[in-house]
């Protein structure tokens, strides 16, 4: 059973990545929106999200070798 | 000249020629860069200073998930400032097609304004370059001062602004010789170039 602390962290975590997830949205549509200069625009999506992804995985893999 | 595909607001359909676009100097987004490489340096260099990354398996596991947590979520918000900051630099844009000026600037996420105007109206256009760095890298800003009620335009860290000057009146030199009416009412004049500083 996790511990309540723990449980509380969690839940913030998940709640920032919600924020997160959302101003990502907001923030890539607005530059495909207005990137209408169309050389560096979806480069920079595609880094962004691999980059987000890759923090996320590495979160991931840590709490995951924590845990064991 | 504006990329292949591209195109820009308030763009008419017959696509008038651009001919020139331009973003801010490198340089307006240097010192994100350089507050966004700090920023991704200094966990790690307080860390390994402070605590020792060594340490990290001594810790209990609650103090574990806190620190791997907290980096995440310090490290995707730091993402996020980046993004904003590349957002602000990349979505300023002056363009100069064979008619009219167009300046778009953004400011940060929410705030995107695209001013318009004819080159009939352009009256003086000036140019400043202040200080080392901008006589340095060569960058500086651009005032084009219009006729009527419109406001003047202010374009700040254009890369070589003279020449950015000297095409404007260039043009609008140009649409005079050629008898351009346009949709202004303003008395088309040949503009010129107050100052170069």
């Amino acid at each position: 059973m996790i511990p309540i602390p723990i449980f509380l962290l969690y839940l913030v975590y998940a709640v920032f990545l919600v924020g997160f997830f959302a101003f990502s949205a907001f923030s890539l549509y607005h530059l495909e929106e207005y990137g209408y200069v169309g050389d560096f625009s979806r480069p920079m999506v595609y880094i962004y999200i691999g980059v987000a992804a890759t923090i996320m995985l590495v979160t991931s893999a840590l709490l995951i070798f924590t845990i064991i | 000249m504006l990329p292949r595909g591209s195109s820009f607001p308030h763009q008419t359909a017959h696509a008038e020629p651009v001919a020139l676009f331009i973003r801010r100097h490198w340089f307006s987004f240097f010192t994100w860069g350089v507050l966004t490489l700090a920023m991704i340096l200094a966990p790690i260099v307080a860390m390994a200073s402070v605590i020792g990354i060594a340490s990290f398996t001594n810790f209990s596991r609650t103090q574990q998930t806190v620190l791997i947590l907290g980096a995440s979520a310090y490290y995707l918000f730091v993402l996020a400032v980046f993004l904003v900051a590349w957002i602000d630099y990349y979505l300023d844009v002056t363009i100069l097609t064979e008619r009219r000026l167009i300046d778009i600037h953004q400011s940060g996420l929410f705030n995107h304004r695209v001013s318009e105007q004819s080159l009939l109206r352009v009256q003086d256009v000036s140019v400043r370059v202040k200080g080392p760095l901008q006589t340095f890298f060569r960058f500086g800003t651009v005032y084009v001062e219009t006729a009527g009620e419109a406001p003047n335009f202010v374009m700040q860290n254009l890369p070589d602004p003279n020449r950015v000057a000297n095409k404007i009146i260039e043009l609008h030199n140009r649409l005079i010789d050629q008898g351009y009416q346009g949709d202004s009412d303003a008395a088309p004049h040949p503009a010129k170039k107050i100052s170069l500083s």
